[in-house]
């Protein structure tokens, strides 16, 4: 069992898990060193996702509170906390953009790579900056060594919630090519992913 | 992501063409793309095979990388504030008289937990006497709510067994069955401190047909029926329809006579194919909460 008596003694030094622990007990000085180191990655997910900040805001709200009250049910084994809160929002914003039948954004203007390509850090603290910028230049690497066809399907599925079968409306493809996609991006991901010496086991 | 098939496998031989059509799939579904019956049929091969969920697992360490694609932004310092006061309305909704809150939003009088008085050699005397009444009082509150839930159950219960009897009557000619049970659903979550959940599990153990009933779940959370078979496997049943109250009164539909299987549960969809169940009631020990058997059309009384 992960100690979380000790979370009194200095919470910004401890891991994820034990925060986790604490948050389960109760204890809100947890979450609010949790919300610290990962509200930005969630906010920034969420407002890509719907492309409104305020709308993003809320959601990121609503990731939070769930998190404090499904805290005993986060399991290491199942992933890490990060994964964990990305896996919420994601699934919550799909809901959303799917219940709502809304684009965010043309599928042409919101390249992943382009808009990383474009962006600017000003607004983010440098400790931040650092803390997921090696992951995200590795993944936005790895999207730009696929081709244009690949990185579309993965675009329109993850960031714009189509379904396979939308997407083949959308493009004018077959059903079975969009799955053929969907599946060599995925794969040639993983392997650019590798060749960076990204650890994927 | 191709695999020789062990089994839980092992059972099960060569790779089958569930694994095949999983492995098809298991990108798109790992994008969330895939709906429907082929969702469904994705969901309840994972249940089993462990090959297949842990080339799934692989996918995933992909896929969780691609929303750092997103290009950095900052939430509103009020995001925090708002999210902190609504922490602070439930648990002091929940707890007001037993947590230490320690809101750093909210500044607030720390309160002794009683095992920490109770280490410290704190008398305790004066928080029992004001506490006692206040766990009484709801205690007796749901004892007269579950009385009348159960009454409810058995009638419901009642007009499900003279339905179902009168089906299997009609088809093969013989007296109706009579051995509707009622099971008390136990909590299944251990590490649970807020309220817990309860409920009971109505139904004939030879048949299909079943009738959860349960209160104080999460409302804003979607649930599931779940069970076990005798060989071990977990399989969805059905969703819940949880009314904004926490209670749910349901009748569900199993795959096979619901005496056969190992467990049946309710459990919290949580995205994942082995949710934690919640609530939880073990079909093959002996505590069953009432047995009925009265004859169909018999009042049912207590």
């Amino acid at each position: 069992m992960r100690q979380h008596h000790r979370v009194s003694e200095n919470l910004a030094e401890l891991a994820d898990a034990e925060l986790v622990d604490a948050m389960a007990a109760g204890d809100t000085r947890a979450m609010d060193v949790l919300y610290d180191r990962y509200s930005r990655a969630v906010f920034s997910f969420a407002l890509r996702l719907l492309g409104d900040r305020a709308v993003a805001e809320e959601l990121l709200q609503e990731v939070f509170f769930r998190s404090w009250r499904q805290a005993r049910k986060f399991s290491e084994g199942k992933g890490t906390f990060i994964t964990w809160l990305l896996s919420i929002t994601h699934n919550m914003a799909i809901d959303e953009i799917r219940k709502q039948n809304r684009r965010p954004q043309r599928a042409d203007s919101a390249d992943p790579v382009l808009l990383l390509t474009n962006m600017t850090d000003g607004a983010v603290p440098v400790e931040d900056q650092a803390v997921f910028r090696t992951v995200r230049d590795q993944i936005a690497t790895a999207m730009t060594l696929l081709p244009e066809t690949q990185r579309s399907a993965i675009q329109l599925a993850y960031f714009s919630g189509l379904t396979q079968r939308e997407i083949a409306e959308l493009q004018g493809e077959p059903l079975g090519t969009i799955k053929t996609r969907m599946r060599l991006a995925i794969r040639k991901l993983r392997e650019h992913l590798v060749d960076q010496g990204v650890e994927l086991q | 992501m191709t695999h020789q098939h062990p089994g839980p496998d092992a059972s099960h031989g060569a790779m089958n063409t569930d694994c095949t059509f999983f492995q098809e799939n298991a990108e798109a579904f790992a994008l969330d793309v895939v709906e429907g019956t082929e969702r469904s049929r994705m969901e309840q091969h994972m249940l089993w095979c462990g090959p297949c969920r842990r080339g799934l697992a692989e996918i995933r360490r992909v896929t969780d990388l691609l929303p750092f694609l997103s290009p950095p932004a900052l939430p509103s310092p009020s995001a925090k504030a708002r999210l902190f006061e609504r922490i602070a309305e439930e648990t002091t909704d929940d707890a007001e008289s037993i947590a230490t809150f320690s809101n750093p939003w909210i500044p607030t009088t720390p309160v002794d937990r009683p095992e920490r008085a109770a280490r410290k050699g704190v008398q305790t005397g004066a928080w029992q006497r004001w506490i006692a009444p206040g766990l009484i009082a709801p205690l007796v509150i749901c004892l007269i709510i579950l009385s009348a839930w159960t009454n409810s159950l058995r009638n419901e219960v009642s007009m499900l067994r003279s339905a179902e009897a009168s089906r299997a009557s009609a088809a093969v000619g013989a007296p109706p069955q009579s051995d509707m049970q009622l099971y008390a659903f136990r909590p299944a979550c251990e590490k649970c401190k807020e309220k817990q959940a309860a409920g009971q599990f109505g139904g004939n153990p030879e048949g299909s047909i079943g009738v959860v009933v349960a209160w104080d779940l999460d409302p804003n959370e979607k649930h599931q029926v779940w069970c076990v078979d005798s060989q071990g496997q977990k399989r969805l049943v059905s969703d819940l329809e949880v009314e904004q109250t926490g209670s749910v009164f349901q009748a569900v539909s199993f795959p096979e006579p619901i005496g056969g299987y190992e467990q049946i549960y309710v459990a919290q969809h949580d995205g994942t194919a082995d949710p934690a169940a919640e609530l939880m009631v073990a079909m093959n020990e002996e505590h069953e909460v009432d047995a009925l058997d009265a004859t169909p059309g018999d009042p049912v009384t207590d």
